[in-house]
């Protein structure tokens, strides 16, 4: 960070030296389209680093472009150059600078006799580090409706739980809002960066506000509370996910860039490496390590990751028999966990139909990666950022598949639930936030009587096995293991439970052995219902467009959960990107002031 | 051209007859079939051209075309016709997998069904290639799949998969690609329209990891196809 580039707040910046750099063209007054990175009413804490951007969408620039900070222009030295976009624009950028003190920062664009301003919020950093450790429980995809049928399975009697999830034993409750800056609807990979930056950025866009280059890695950047806890106390960052470790969630914790898709993917595992804050990364994604040259290889470039990791001195382990093997030996304090080539398995297939797995029949749990990075990060006495992600509600929440869904947000609670015992026995300053990044519209309506369903002849026959209101009474999911999970397969009334949106499909209500597929391709790109999905399921028409072969999220704000140290502040109701400042007022992160 | 719109139209209607029809299409590797003589015949051609030598000069042509492409994506690819074919030869012909115990086959051309394709995957070194595949490296081979929805229309190569795919492997670049798939290469001056039915492929395989930096293109397993037939 020696780079970094101090801001004055009562002044900065006229650009005077443009003419050396581009042609200056005569443009005929009018709004010229002007483009502002960080947007309006971005938020910041003082001295955290980022990138500032300005576009002017014109074949040339005004000859009265000019860009000031404040009021004062100053002489201050800037590194600035023209980027490379599609014509019509221009645009400036300045890398690593930081905005020093609190208050608002106005940014004034002129172009073509317009001028366009901007106004930064450069928040009122605390003075009190309350908690060590954070660490921050994500269920991909999970909503209240998701929590509530996840307690209702494990049972009910007299209309109350019989057996509550850890979740229910929060000491502070929220909510959170997810929409994004470019829709009223998020993805993961916004909603992850917002939640690890305090930044609201567009869909797919991770530590990064989206400009218009065609480059999807050079986007002007935003710090993350990794790098904010590496670079002012040393803290320890591990990252924990059930999906292909480049996914956007996992990848929200350190990744800069525009496009999640598979050639930013594989630059993430390498910013990962090169950020040098990330000290645990657990979850599938092998396919991104090794060189391209090699079978199986998901690369787009001849990299040997393992190598270069291992080189970095990580611990490398590809089973859940290696992972405790290192772990029992000791002495890694940075652990790269790779237990499938792709996202891994969820919980129903790792533990019920295991025929799912293929060959990786040896993957640890959530609980088990969860307890194996704080093992490995708590050695840090200055602490550690842990993120925990549980991605497959939401990537089971897609094709519709409830208990797959519904599997992984018990063993996602029971995560927490492990987490918590062990802060409570070792680390009472841990601050623990659970929360998701955004919902999926999953709720229970009713109860399904499956002996009279199978039974039925016909499509009303069918619809006259669910049970609403009074009639739903209770399903009977047992749970005879008591491992906390029911038995799903073993259920005669089941949650009539559906998604809100979806493709043309059929629905059954119940487990399926294997991961649903709810519609297929028709050969044209129109998806249509999958005959071998739920063959003898009510036929659900879909409200998508024709091409959309699942479901996809939807606008409901997310519960925050809470507990420890500065878990007070999460009560109210807010953009999740407060959730990065709860998290750094807990540690009393001042980047102005210096470590 | 005149031809190839007519190879078109015979498909096409062979293919929305299949689905008018309603028939089934059983998921799994495609065992006893028989082939359709009216409109299984998409095209033959004479063996496979050798090695392009204007390899390079190729894909400075299709980057100029294409620059905004920044992380290409099959989909983005505007390739001209016949050039993934010599790409694909190209890489062939420079990635040749080592077989660890040769097998030797008594004739050719050899069946083989995606699921001999590999013995596994290990985490730190990527796919096992079974010894049979890659003994039948450059060797004539049948290979029997269902056709990928297709990237674009009146491609000279296409995907061949395992089983009927619910989705585009290459619509999304979120999408894994699954490890049992071919691209299968056109005879030389046809290209393909989508069919829902199982087809059988018969042509030279080709195998080893071949990724072209600028296009984005990936294969492991490739047939250049003499023959495309379409079963009932």
């Amino acid at each position: 960070m020696s780079f970094v580039r101090l801001l004055s707040r009562t002044g900065m910046v006229a650009l005077l030296a443009f003419a050396m750099l581009l042609p200056f063209a005569s443009v005929s007054a009018q709004d010229l389209p002007v483009l502002v990175l960080p947007v309006d009413q971005a938020q910041f804490l003082p001295g955290a680093v980022f990138d500032f951007r300005v576009e002017v969408h014109a074949e040339a620039l005004p000859e009265d472009f000019a860009v000031t900070v404040g009021t004062e222009p100053t002489a201050e030295s800037w590194a600035f150059g023209p980027e490379d976009a599609p014509t019509p624009a221009q645009s400036w950028v300045w890398r690593s600078v930081t905005a020093p003190a609190p208050g608002e920062y106005v940014v004034e664009v002129t172009a073509a006799d317009a001028t366009t301003s901007v106004t930064w919020v450069v928040r009122e950093p605390s003075s009190e580090r309350v908690a060590r450790n954070i660490i921050l429980f994500v269920a991909d995809g999970m909503s209240v409706p998701t929590i509530t049928a996840a307690r209702a399975a494990r049972g009910i009697t007299q209309g109350r739980p019989i057996n509550r999830l850890a979740m229910d034993s929060a000491e502070f409750i929220g909510l959170a809002s997810t929409s994004s800056v470019d829709s009223i609807m998020a993805d993961s990979a916004n909603t992850a960066s917002a939640l690890n930056t305090g930044h609201i950025g567009s869909v797919n866009a991770t530590g990064s506000y989206s400009d218009t280059s065609p480059d999807s890695l050079d986007d002007p950047r935003v710090e993350t509370l990794g790098s904010l806890v590496s670079r002012l106390y040393g803290m320890s960052v591990g990252v924990v996910t059930t999906a292909d470790f480049s996914d956007a969630t996992p990848a929200a914790v350190w990744a800069h860039g525009r496009n999640r898709g598979n050639g930013n993917r594989n630059a993430y595992l390498v910013q990962a490496l090169e950020s040098g804050y990330v000290d645990v990364l657990m979850g599938g994604g092998a396919r991104r390590l090794i060189p391209q040259t090699v079978e199986g290889s998901r690369r787009e470039d001849d990299r040997d990751l393992y190598a270069e990791y291992e080189a970095a001195g990580y611990t490398i382990v590809t089973s859940a028999t290696e992972m405790n093997a290192a772990l029992a030996a000791g002495g890694a304090d940075q652990m790269l966990g790779v237990f499938h080539p792709n996202d891994m398995n969820v919980w129903l297939d790792r533990n019920v139909y295991t025929d799912n797995l293929g060959e990786f029949t040896d993957q640890p749990g959530l609980t088990d990666m969860t307890l194996a990075a704080i093992q490995v990060l708590s050695q840090n006495e200055n602490g550690f950022y842990l993120q925990v992600e549980a991605a497959s509600v939401d990537k089971q929440l897609h094709p519709l598949d409830q208990e797959r869904a519904l599997s992984d947000l018990i063993e996602f609670d029971q995560a927490i639930a492990a987490a918590a015992a062990w802060a409570a026995e070792n680390a009472p300053d841990t601050l623990i936030i659970a929360t998701a990044d955004h919902g999926h519209g999953y709720d229970v309506y009713g109860t399904v009587n499956l002996d009279e369903f199978t039974a039925a002849t016909d499509d009303a026959g069918r619809r006259e096995a669910i049970d609403v209101y009074n009639g739903a009474r209770y399903p009977n999911y047992p749970d005879v293991d008591g491992d906390g999970f029911p038995e799903w397969q073993d259920a005669s009334r089941v949650f009539a439970g559906t998604v809100n949106n979806g493709p043309d499909h059929t629905e059954d209500f119940q487990v399926s052995p294997v991961p649903r597929v709810p519609a297929i391709d028709d050969g044209n790109g129109v998806y249509v219902d999958n005959p071998e999905d739920d063959p003898n399921g009510i036929p659900v028409s879909g409200v998508l467009d024709i091409g959309s072969s699942t479901g996809v999220h939807t606008l409901q704000d997310v519960p925050v959960f809470a507990w420890g140290p500065g878990a007070q502040s999460v009560v109210g109701l807010y953009h999740q990107s407060e959730i990065f400042f709860i998290m750094a007022s807990a540690l009393g992160l001042n980047p102005a002031a210096g470590s | 051209m005149l031809r190839r719109q007519l190879f078109l139209s015979l498909i096409a209607a062979a293919a929305s007859l299949t689905l008018l029809g309603g028939c089934s299409i059983p998921s799994g590797a495609v065992q006893q079939v028989t082939p359709l003589p009216q409109t299984a015949f998409v095209g033959t051609a004479a063996a496979t051209p050798a090695l392009q030598a204007s390899f390079t000069a190729q894909m400075d042509e299709s980057q100029q075309g294409n620059p905004e492409a920044v992380t290409p994506t099959p989909l983005d690819l505007n390739l001209l016709e016949g050039q993934a074919r010599a790409i694909a030869a190209a890489t062939d012909a420079a990635l040749q997998p080592t077989p660890r115990s040769v097998i030797t086959f008594d004739s050719e051309p050899v069946r083989i069904r995606f699921d001999e394709f590999y013995d596994g995957y290990n985490l730190r070194t990527g796919l096992l290639l079974s010894d049979k595949l890659v003994s039948l490296d450059g060797r004539q081979a049948v290979l029997e799949g269902y056709m990928a929805p297709p990237l674009k229309p009146e491609l000279d190569y296409f995907v061949l998969t395992r089983v009927k795919l619910a989705f585009c492997p290459f619509c999304s670049t979120a999408s894994d690609w699954p490890d049992d798939i071919a691209l299968i290469y056109m005879p030389d001056g046809m290209s393909t329209v989508a069919t829902d039915r199982p087809v059988r492929i018969t042509g030279r395989l080709e195998i080893g990891q071949s990724v072209d930096q600028e296009t984005g293109m990936v294969s492991l397993v490739r047939l250049y196809a003499d023959l495309v037939e379409a079963l009932g």
